[in-house]
């Protein structure tokens, strides 16, 4: 299945990056749409709600990106059905682990990047790395892809613990402006969004 | 009446089969069997959940088991006890705790109480709808808790069915058990030491033994979050 797919070595490509925020966590997503060396679309939106208070960021494959996004998404929204409550942001990174990791070794890999950012009532906000290799990390502030390369240096330096919202946006700004000026890449355009007690909020729509 | 119970009889033999007037007679048969077994009660308080059990010693001969075949751990969250056939609830236990731990594995938290009654109780159904196999002669008390909904009592029996209850009690004696902790629970005015007298009250009114000692009695109580003391 890897060497099947050729747009592996892209899926390096594209941003995603994310910081844990005061009461928010927020994430985001380069928004190209891209086809080996062409740029199809310029506001391609890769986050995905996966309920009230779980947003989900991926990089790489595009067709992974709607299939299996939404077959997490629709397995979550089935457990709230049957138990009458969502699973936590915690057990939910967990189970999407699983299901990536059983991806590996059954033919059917999941070839993306994920950052799963949520908020719960107990925890607050909260982060989770997860890699196309199934490694989950819970982090404050962490990037996948190439980008992550002049992205990270920003992050170690700027994070803060209880940062306000327009604190993250600034951060997340200086991000963007390491990308544009110094990766090889052209990334015009970005996609911001939040998510907080209230629960997923657009900052800055895909193509913007 | 007579020629009604001899036609039910062709209705017995299998129990994926209802009976003209309705019923699952295997179910029925089964919860007969259970009636017979050592009373097991549970009893819910703000503190914690009570289960205590009647175990029955018949005969002197008997090595003390070193485990209890009333009362089971099925995760550090939530024990049971049982009432009916040994042999199958043991099959019982060790799905319950497979179940636990499978959703332990998938989702890195404790299972919510009332989905281990769910899967347990789902698979105690299908033992009544396909396979053409007999149901379990097993009822079970759950005690458990969780973060959703605190301290919990849960009781199951062969049909597959569920409730979740105050107080409650499964095997011999139940109808005299009820009628007792009927009258003396107090709901939201229970605190451990209450229910935990209150559950040696109706285990020795019920039991059949003129003096109850220690060892006929298997006690086991749920504290948050964790861990049990069995």
């Amino acid at each position: 299945a890897c060497a099947q797919r050729g747009a592996g070595a892209m899926a390096q490509i594209e941003g995603v990056i994310g910081l844990v925020g005061k009461d928010y966590t927020m994430l985001m997503t380069d928004s190209n749409f891209a086809d080996s060396i062409l740029i199809r679309r310029h506001d391609y939106d890769k986050t995905l709600a996966l309920d009230k208070h779980k947003l989900l960021a991926m990089g790489g494959d595009s067709a992974d990106m709607v299939q299996f996004g939404e077959y997490i998404q629709k397995n979550l929204t089935l457990y709230e059905l049957r138990n009458g409550f969502p699973l936590s942001t915690h057990a939910a990174a967990n189970y999407l682990r699983g299901e990536v990791a059983h991806g590996l070794r059954s033919g059917g890999m999941v070839l993306l990047d994920f950052l799963l950012g949520g908020y719960d009532k107990e925890q607050g906000p909260s982060l989770y790395f997860l890699d196309y290799l199934a490694a989950l990390h819970k982090v404050n502030k962490v990037a996948h892809g190439y980008p992550a390369m002049f992205v990270t240096p920003i992050l170690d330096r700027e994070w803060r613990e209880g940062m306000t919202e327009a604190e993250g946006l600034e951060v997340m700004n200086h991000c963007i402006e390491a990308i544009q000026k110094r990766f090889l890449v052209n990334m015009p355009s970005f996609t911001i969004k939040v998510v907080d007690a209230n629960g997923v909020r657009t900052i800055r729509a895909a193509g913007q | 009446e007579l020629l009604e119970a001899a036609m039910s009889r062709r209705y017995d033999s299998r129990t994926t089969i209802f009976s003209p007037e309705g019923r699952l007679y295997q179910v029925e048969y089964a919860m007969e069997a259970i009636s017979h077994a050592g009373t097991a009660v549970g009893i819910l308080s703000s503190e914690g959940v009570v289960l205590a059990a009647e175990k029955k010693i018949t005969s002197k001969l008997l090595e003390p088991s070193k485990s209890s075949e009333k009362m089971y751990m099925i995760d550090e969250h939530v024990a049971c006890a049982v009432a009916g056939i040994t042999a199958d609830a043991n099959i019982l236990i060790n799905y319950a705790r497979q179940a636990a731990q499978r959703y332990q594995f998938t989702y890195q938290e404790s299972m919510p109480v009332e989905q281990l009654v769910q899967a347990l109780c789902d698979t105690k159904q299908g033992y009544t709808q396909y396979g053409g196999l007999r149901p379990f002669g097993v009822s079970v008390l759950y005690a458990g808790w969780d973060a959703q909904h605190g301290y919990q009592l849960y009781c199951s029996d062969p049909s597959g069915n569920y409730g979740g209850w105050m107080a409650t009690s499964i095997g011999a004696s139940t109808q005299a058990a009820q009628s007792i902790m009927k009258q003396e629970y107090k709901p939201g005015e229970m605190p451990l030491q209450a229910a935990l007298q209150l559950a040696v009250k109706v285990l020795s009114k019920t039991c059949d033994s003129a003096n109850l000692t220690a060892d006929k009695r298997a006690r086991a109580r749920a504290r948050a979050p964790s861990p049990i003391g069995l």
